[in-house]
């Protein structure tokens, strides 16, 4: 097969040393879990700092869950109560930052919420940010979350700058890409 | 009342509820996809805990929580779980809290003290400390 662009990619200077990982196809609480373990490694060896090592362990996790739990790809796998759906993820060190960047499709109906929510977040200072999450800790969870909805709040708090998003309409399709990055 | 232990995974921790010793602890990683499927046993044992102690000994609980990681939804249970605890302390079933924190986790060091804020009732103990030699 095409064994060429790997070479020339992430294996090859300089992008050996800014590429942690990068994963693209199902996400599974399995795969998650062993991706986790690469991370907490990585960050163990490369970054001696114990709070940025856990924020961007968080950052990663609370990413690829939304993946998991939101992503509406027809991809998706399912196996009793066990679902598989597609994404994808990258951590990445850039100008002596981490990035950590994840995509999946959603649903037209979801961008309007996402965007404003997002939107909103963006204008928030780090306390405000705080406040906002200790007030949804103690909300009850609204109908379309399947996890805490806290999860786009945990990323702004750990997050050193505002959050970026993109959506792309994907042609011939009502899926859009969502696009997602955290610098930390 | 039903003891509960299970045994930690890579993203669960070990659960040792030992309601008859009056000692329960949470140690280890708290990420699931599902975290009220996890935590929501644990929550409906409390709860049910409360009211076969009110004509019982009375004799005080103990809770250690050690928990180095635990993601946004873990942290939700949690939170509705130390709801059910204080509950018990209100009933009058003198409760203390044990909270282990990385010195260096601001995170964890901050939900601690937002949790005593929250649940009056339980008596707080926040630790600066790894929790690994803690529990073992």
């Amino acid at each position: 097969m095409t064994s060429e662009p790997v070479f020339t990619g992430p294996f090859s200077a300089p992008h050996y040393d800014v590429v942690a990982l990068q994963y693209t196809g199902f996400f599974s609480q399995n795969n998650i879990t062993a991706m986790g373990e690469v991370i907490r490694l990585y960050l163990e060896q490369h970054e001696a700092s114990s709070s940025t090592r856990r924020k961007l362990f968080s950052t990663f996790i609370e990413m690829v869950q939304n993946i998991l739990r939101y992503s509406s790809d027809s991809r998706a796998l399912a196996r009793a109560d066990d679902e598989m759906r597609f994404g994808s993820v990258t951590l990445s060190i850039d100008n002596g930052r981490y990035v950590c960047e994840s995509t999946n499709l959603i649903r037209p109906e979801d961008i309007v919420r996402l965007r404003e929510y997002l939107e909103t977040i963006r204008t928030m200072s780090a306390d405000e940010i705080k406040l906002t999450y200790k007030a949804s800790l103690r909300a009850e969870s609204p109908v379309w979350s399947k996890g805490a909805n806290i999860g786009l709040l945990t990323l702004a708090r750990d997050a050193s700058e505002p959050l970026e998003f993109t959506f792309h309409q994907v042609e011939a399709s009502e899926l859009s890409t969502f696009h997602l990055k955290a610098i930390i | 009342m039903n003891n509960i232990r299970i045994p930690a995974t890579s993203c669960t921790p070990e659960v040792e509820f030992d309601f008859d010793g009056r000692t329960l602890s949470l140690a280890g990683e708290s990420y699931p996809e599902n975290a009220a499927a996890f935590y929501r046993p644990l929550i409906t044992a409390l709860e049910n805990f409360v009211p076969a102690q009110s004509q019982g000994t009375g004799s005080p609980l103990t809770l250690h929580v050690a928990l180095s990681y635990f993601n946004s939804s873990s942290t939700k249970m949690l939170f509705s779980l130390l709801s059910a605890v204080n509950n018990a302390a209100a009933a009058g079933i003198a409760t203390t809290l044990h909270w282990y924190y990385d010195p260096e986790d601001d995170i964890s060091e901050e939900f601690g003290q937002e949790l005593s804020l929250d649940f009056p009732a339980i008596a707080f103990h926040l630790h600066a400390e790894s929790y690994h030699d803690e529990l073992r």
